[in-house]
């Protein structure tokens, strides 16, 4: 706890390298904590993302000592990267053919699978996830904290520090915005990146 | 309005409120103007928004399951040439099948489907490896394997004999099966276990429902099924493959061998199947399995294993007497109860016994072993299976010994043919072996000289006989000891222990048997004596025996022994052992040092490999310890917590928790529950201690590792926390004096044997005892290479010179030496006495001080300490000036030198070489590490304050001084050429009268030692407690592992390190390219034992009684303090420093660093010049000791500042602020002394408190 109570005050004095040591932390921490809930579940349940942050924040953040901080949003957004990356990770392996061999280690690359044929569904939506924040770093951001770390629009809202009027108008745009982008691959070419904030 | 374009974004929204069609397309119009592009852009997005349903609207990870259940095969259902007709049982692992074989024969077959979660092709694979093996089976008793497959779902399944039985208990059960029936049973099952042994076949997984009876002509005829299935599909058990795939528990734990329970398939081997025979056997004569099933299955995952691999199970005849279903069992044995009980006793005890030790050596080497046995006791005849208890243990001795004699006879023969022979054995036979290879040595010069080889070959074989005949007598008065001792006779037990020892005294085990006799009675100091002479014997030990060393070492607060200890344990590998108790045994034993003899990550690792998937509460309360010491203090909280609530009902271990608890919560600032952390610690001490009090001799109601592990975290809580000795407990001091006197049957105690040998590596003899190292050679190419840190510009990291090179420098020769008085002092005469005194060697190659005990090594140290390694006039420098300044009273008052009440100058000696010529010795350790107080006493080891600097300065300006010798012996001091320019350049180049100026500018306290510069000088550490850090020099220029790295610094430091090769530069060197001659080296070198006496004083340098007091001020400024979280660097337990390092601002930390896992990730911003531009620099600085910081001064790395109060002045931050200590570069007088900005904001109050704090420590 302390560890990330120090990295969350470097974060706020602007130390770069801090935010991807948050990274790091949690990313861990998620991937244990799905290991984990995926290896208590009966085959066939689905992980709930949702719980898992909140989990893996109270084991990671001593909740009283930083509360009067703003530092809830860097930790869910370290929080969706990590379970952006873990999904990502999960069905891009899944996609290889030759994956899987060694079962002895219990984590989550062998305790569970992607839904049939979601894998790639997630990995197309991911790309152009990543194409969006080029362009719109925020409203990508909150795709993330929104469809990764499962957190209602309100809630990243406030991890975001916008109003909630504003994160439903981001949220709106930013589905409108992947849905074209995945239903016409073509339209992504035509459009200069930069058009959306010139 | 503007002419900028408005964006997707913001037309999309506008569109979207527009009411009407023509509303958008107006619009559109207007807001896209002539940009199709756009247009098309935004008319994509908002053709979008209706479609978009549910997009996104859920979560990514539900598109994440668990594995989706698989159909399972049902009947009919056809499988390559096999049509599964019926399921006739399902197990763990999976389903059986009856089934029909249409091709090439038609036949009946059972057919195995493996449960889902196996990778098929592995098994296939595996299965495949065997099958030649499988084939050539042929046993009456063994079903056959015919095939094995994969299914269309993609499991594997097996196809086997189809054998119509009952399993093996079952069937003795039902058919109320006399003993000698259960007996005649299971014979041939051993058998047909010994047959496929032969074949290369190990079964393991050997358990009733694999050996199925069925009756041919009415006679029951085991068969022993599933022969390759447990390999091939690889059991090799974790909870995944017991729990999570299979869903239910694999029904085989009762019947795993220890080493399963290890979960290393590597280890398994014909002696496991014995095991698990031995399990049958016992249910087949109790009805119970030796672990209940019921109860294992309820324990945690890691708590079963545990059990598997620990628990001594009753004996069968105490498991019946003590059953309550004793009359039942007896009734299906045709067998009255206590006729059962007492048949059972004895012998078949013993036999089932044997097949279920632990240690797998002392099993039934075969399954025809344990038949052979089992017809012998069914034919009345003596079993080869002995008794456990005290008898058992001699036979162990004896055994162990009737090996060492047979090898060391079969050397004899091997010599006679001429064999080299490589084996790994115990010390004795070690001895053997090494008389061996002298009768064979002997025996090839026997070509030349016949006659006399054949007198030594004969003289090597009377040493080998001897020997043995030696270890027979050793073995035998072990034995009666054991004897003795069980009957109750202490006295006459230790005293043949004692003979046995005397005797042989090269036998490790008796010396571990004796100790732990001690153990039992509580005698710490005694055992530890023996484990330490057991160690002596050479340090390959179980990892039992160098843990309880390890243990017993720090108990005795022997910090650098127990790191050596650590050291020794590690040596072999054991942190990577696969087996979980090694690796248990290895944390438990590093952390008991607050200073772990392993890098915080490796440990931490090593803790998290403890940790099973079931997370028992003991694995994870050593887990914790591990996490301790790698200062991940929040995890070992947690860790800690977790383990003291799993465990809070068992017995020992855990419980202890809340001492090191203590510790870890103390370290994250949470004093409050620190505190109460060690309050519950303290009530478990008084009720173990209670406990321990109470019991009657010889006996430890306390495991007694668990008792001194606890001990240990206590003492080092209560430090930590409450500043309070763990006070020895009047109790527990009475016990052990009744102890010492019941097993001597004395009053008095005398120890038993007076340490005899003393060896460096180990340094753990008590004070008195008599010692005599053989010191060894510590300058090694394999020491020298990584004890430096690299530099900031690693491309300089010296190189230093090799072993070769250094032993050839001439050794010191150490002449007495005379103090020097302030010349107003001197008493009347001196001089000339000295004038007419004869010189005297104290110490070279002929003669040395007495060092026979730690005291003499002490002494001899201080010798060391204050001898001067440069001799003539006092200066530093070659000059025309040869008059003895220390003799000029206008000197003194010049340079504000400072001297003792007495007069004595500390700094300098007089030293007399030759006849009638006295000379001035300079640069001894004293010269810098002496600092004389305002009340006139010379303290040794406190940082100096000889003014080095003005002294220096004036010596440069002399008439006489040769300039280009001024500026060549600047560059070999503070030469650092890769730095392009030289930082240095200016200075050289400048005017000398600049560069006095430079050094005069420098205070006492503070030096322009060699390797930093005078730009940057060092202040100079005092050295007390300096045993506890990690890193010398301010800049952790170099490693302190142990006492031969402090031996290492001392000699590189006093001289060495000027041929160190930096980056094509060698200070010293000839034009700074080439090593001169070693013969021909300015310094000489000292001998390796007078640089183990030096550090051996340097360990020993106390402070002075601090004159301040812990006081109600100071007790504000301790809470002060902590509030402040002053203490996460500086560490209380650390004498108020730690083994980090900072890293300097603007220093880049390569990730392949050696000591990346001790950086700090904070950052301090102090001045960087002294660790990133000169050859101490390693972009680090290390944080400082606060221990006796009154005595101190000036402060911060340079001793820019003067006084504690004014290094928190806030205005030292500030550009303007003149520096009240150390100037800085001459030309800049105003100055920010930049970094550690902590404290600056406290309050007046706060901050007084803060510093009488920090004086009181």
């Amino acid at each position: 706890m302390a560890e990330i109570t120090r990295i969350l005050s470097q974060i706020e004095s602007g130390d770069p390298s801090a935010a991807e040591h948050l990274f790091l932390l949690v990313y861990d921490e998620l991937r244990k904590l799905a290991a984990a809930k995926l290896n208590q579940e009966r085959p066939g349940q689905t992980l709930q993302a949702t719980g898992l942050v909140h989990e893996a924040y109270i084991r990671l953040v001593d909740v009283k000592e930083t509360q009067h901080w703003d530092s809830r949003g860097h930790f869910f957004a370290a929080a969706a990267e990590a379970m952006r990356r873990i999904l990502v990770d999960k069905a891009r392996k899944k996609l290889r053919p030759m994956h899987g061999g060694d079962r002895k280690r219990v984590d989550l690359d062998s305790a569970c699978v992607l839904t049939e044929d979601r894998h790639e569904d997630l990995l197309a939506l991911d790309d152009v996830l990543t194409r969006f924040a080029v362009s719109e770093p925020l409203k990508a951001e909150l795709v993330k904290l929104r469809f990764f770390a499962g957190m209602t629009v309100p809630e990243a809202a406030e991890a975001l520090g916008i109003s909630v009027a504003t994160a439903e108008r981001y949220w709106t745009y930013a589905r409108v915005w992947l849905y074209c982008e995945l239903g016409d691959g073509k339209a992504a070419e035509k459009i200069p990146q930069n058009l959306g904030n010139s | 309005m503007t002419n900028e374009k408005p964006n997707v974004e913001a037309i999309f929204f506008a569109a979207i409120e527009m009411k009407s069609l023509a509303d958008l397309a107006a619009y559109l119009n207007q807001a896209c103007g002539d940009d199709e592009i756009l247009r098309q852009r935004v008319e994509a997005l908002l053709n979008a928004r209706p479609k978009l349903g549910s997009f996104l609207q859920g979560q990514a990870a539900e598109m994440v399951t668990t594995s989706a259940p698989i159909p399972l095969e049902t009947p009919g259902t056809q499988i390559g040439p096999y049509r599964l007709l019926q399921q006739i049982g399902e197990g763990g692992m999976g389903v059986v099948w009856m089934a029909e074989q249409l091709e090439p024969v038609r036949r009946r077959v059972a057919l195995k489907v493996i449960k889902p979660g196996m990778d098929s092709r592995q098994v296939i694979a595996r299965f495949e490896s065997e099958r030649q093996a499988l084939a050539m089976m042929d046993h009456p008793s063994i079903a056959k394997v015919f095939d094995a497959g994969t299914t269309q779902t993609g499991h594997p399944f097996f196809v086997m004999e189809l054998v119509h039985g009952v399993p093996m208990t079952k069937f003795c059960q039902e058919s109320r099966f006399t003993v000698r029936q259960r007996l005649e049973l299971l014979i041939p099952v051993c058998h047909a276990i010994q047959h496929a042994h032969q074949k290369g076949i190990i079964h393991r997984d050997i358990k009733p429902n694999n050996v199925l009876v069925t009756m041919y002509d009415d006679k029951p005829v085991p068969k022993v099924i599933d022969f390759g299935v447990a390999k091939a599909i690889d059991q090799s058990l974790t909870e995944r493959t017991l729990f999570t795939q299979f869903g239910t528990l694999v029904g085989t734990l009762e019947y795993m061998s220890p080493e399963q329970a290890e979960m290393n398939a590597l280890g398994v081997d014909t002696r496991s199947d014995v095991y698990s025979l031995g399990v049958m056997l016992y249910e087949l004569l109790t009805g119970t399995t030796p672990l209940d099933g019921t109860s294992l299955r309820k324990a945690a995952w890691q708590e079963m294993l545990r059990r598997i691999r620990e628990e001594e199970p009753p004996r069968p005849s105490h498991r019946l007497s003590g059953s309550a279903t004793l009359k039942e069992f007896a009734t299906v044995c045709r067998a009255e109860p206590a006729q059962l009980a007492k048949m059972v006793h004895g012998e078949l005890d013993w036999i089932v016994m044997k097949c279920l030790e632990k240690d797998r050596s002392r099993r039934y080497e075969t399954p025809s072993g344990l038949a052979r046995d089992l017809q012998r006791y069914l034919d009345d005849e003596p079993v080869e299976a002995c008794p456990p208890s005290t008898v058992y243990r001699l036979q162990k001795v004896a055994r162990k010994h009737r090996w060492a004699i047979a090898m060391a006879a079969s050397f004899m023969i091997l010599i006679l043919i001429g064999f080299v022979v490589s084996f790994t054995l115990a010390s004795v036979a070690m001895t053997a072996r090494n008389e061996a290879v002298l009768a064979r040595a002997a025996s090839e010069k026997a070509l030349a000289h016949e006659t006399t080889a054949r007198t030594e070959a004969e003289a090597a074989r009377e040493r080998s006989e001897r020997l043995v005949s030696q270890l027979q007598t050793a073995t035998r008065l072990v034995n009666e000891g054991f004897k003795l001792a069980a009957v109750g006779q202490p006295v006459l037990a230790f005293r043949k222990f004692s003979e046995a020892i005397e005797a042989e005294p090269n036998y490790r085990e008796a010396y571990i048997q004796r100790a732990n006799y001690y153990l039992t009675f509580g005698c710490w100091d005694l055992a530890a004596a023996d484990f330490e002479h057991r160690f002596r014997l050479g340090n390959q030990a179980s990892a039992t025996n160098h843990f309880g060393r390890a243990l017993l070492r720090m108990h005795g607060q022997d910090i650098s022994g127990h790191r050596l200890a650590c050291l020794n344990f590690l040596e072999g590998g054991q942190g990577d052992s696969p087996d979980h108790e090694v690796r248990e045994l290895v944390v438990r034993a590093l952390a008991l040092s607050p200073n772990p003899a392993m890098d915080s990550v490796g440990l931490a690792a090593l803790g998290n490999s403890i940790v099973g998937p079931r997370r028992h509460p003991y694995d994870i309360y050593v887990s914790a310890l591990a996490h301790l010491r790698a200062e991940n203090y929040a995890e070992a909280v947690d860790r800690f917590q977790l383990a003291l609530k799993a465990g809070a009902k068992s017995p020992a271990g855990h419980r202890a928790g809340s001492a090191p608890l203590a510790i870890a919560l103390f370290h994250l600032g949470r004093i409050q529950e620190a505190e109460e952390a060690l309050s519950r610690a303290n009530e478990t001490l008084e009720e173990w201690s209670m406990a321990i009090a109470q019991s009657p001799l010889p006996n430890m109601p306390i495991a007694w590792s668990d008792w001194l592990e606890f001990r240990i975290y206590l003492r080092e809580a209560r430090m930590l926390i409450k500043q309070q000795e763990l006070e020895s407990d009047p109790r527990l001091v009475d016990r052990e004096q009744a102890a010492l006197k019941y097993l001597t049957g004395n009053d008095k105690h005398d120890r038993p044997e007076a340490d005899s040998e003393q060896v460096v590596d180990q340094p753990v003899a008590p004070a008195t005892a008599q010692t005599n190292p053989t010191v060894p050679r510590f300058w090694t190419d394999d020491a020298m290479k990584d004890v430096e840190l690299p530099l900031a510009n690693s491309i300089a990291t010296p190189t230093h010179i090799t072993e070769e090179y250094y032993y050839q420098i001439p050794e010191m020769k150490l002449h007495r030496s005379y103090p020097v008085y302030h010349p107003d002092q001197e008493p009347t005469g001196y001089f000339e006495k000295l004038l007419t005194t004869e010189p005297e060697v104290i110490w070279d190659r002929e003669q040395r001080p007495a060092l026979d005990s730690e005291a003499d090594w002490v002494a001899a140290g201080a010798l060391i300490f204050e001898m001067p390694i440069g001799f003539g006039s006092g200066r530093m420098l070659p000059s025309m000036e040869t008059n003895l300044f220390v003799r000029d009273p206008n000197w003194y008052a010049e340079h504000a030198v400072p001297t003792t009440k007495e007069g004595v100058n500390p700094f300098f000696r007089y030293i007399i070489r030759e006849p009638g010529k006295v000379e001035v010795g300079v640069l001894s350790c004293a010269m810098c590490h002496t600092r004389v107080t305002s009340d006139g006493m010379a303290v040794l080891g406190a940082q100096g304050n000889f003014p080095f600097g003005r002294v220096y300065a004036t010596q440069m300006l002399e008439p006489g001084a040769i300039p280009d010798a001024v500026r060549g012996l600047e560059r070999n001091l503070f030469g650092a050429p890769w730095i392009s320019p030289d930082p240095q350049e200016d200075l050289w180049n400048s005017p000398l009268e600049e560069l006095a100026a430079a050094h005069a500018a420098i205070p006492p306290g503070v030096v322009a030692r060699h390797r930093s510069s005078p730009q940057a000088p060092v202040v100079v550490p005092d050295l007390f407690g300096l045993q506890a850090r990690n890193y010398l020099d301010r800049t952790g220029l170099q490693n302190h592992r142990d006492i031969q790295d402090l031996m290492r610094y001392a000699a590189l430091n006093q001289g060495m390190d000027g041929l160190s090769l930096f980056d094509g530069f060698i200070p010293a060197g000839i034009d700074f390219t080439t090593r001169p001659e070693p013969a021909a080296y300015l310094f000489p070198r000292y001998s390796d034992e007078q640089l183990y006496a030096l550090a051996k004083y340097v360990y020993s340098l106390q402070p002075p009684a601090n004159p301040h007091a812990m006081d109600e001020l100071a007790e504000r400024g301790r809470q002060v303090f902590m509030a402040n979280g002053c203490a996460s660097c500086h560490q209380p337990d650390k004498e108020y420093g730690s083994d980090r390092l900072v890293a300097a601002p603007g220093f880049e930390v390569p990730s392949d660093h050696p000591e990346k896992s001790r950086v700090m990730s904070r950052r301090v911003n102090t001045d960087p010049t002294l660790t990133m531009s000169t050859r101490r620099g390693t972009g680090f600085y290390k944080v400082p000791s606060l221990r006796s910081i009154w005595l101190r001064g000036p402060f911060e790395h340079s001793g820019s500042v003067a006084t504690l109060e004014d290094w928190f002045d806030p205005k030292r931050l500030e550009d303007d602020y003149l520096p009240t200590g150390w100037k800085g570069p001459v030309e800049s007088a105003n100055r920010a002394v930049n970094g550690h900005p902590f404290g600056l904001q406290l309050e007046p109050d706060e901050k007084s408190a803060l510093i009488a704090f920090l004086k009181s420590l």
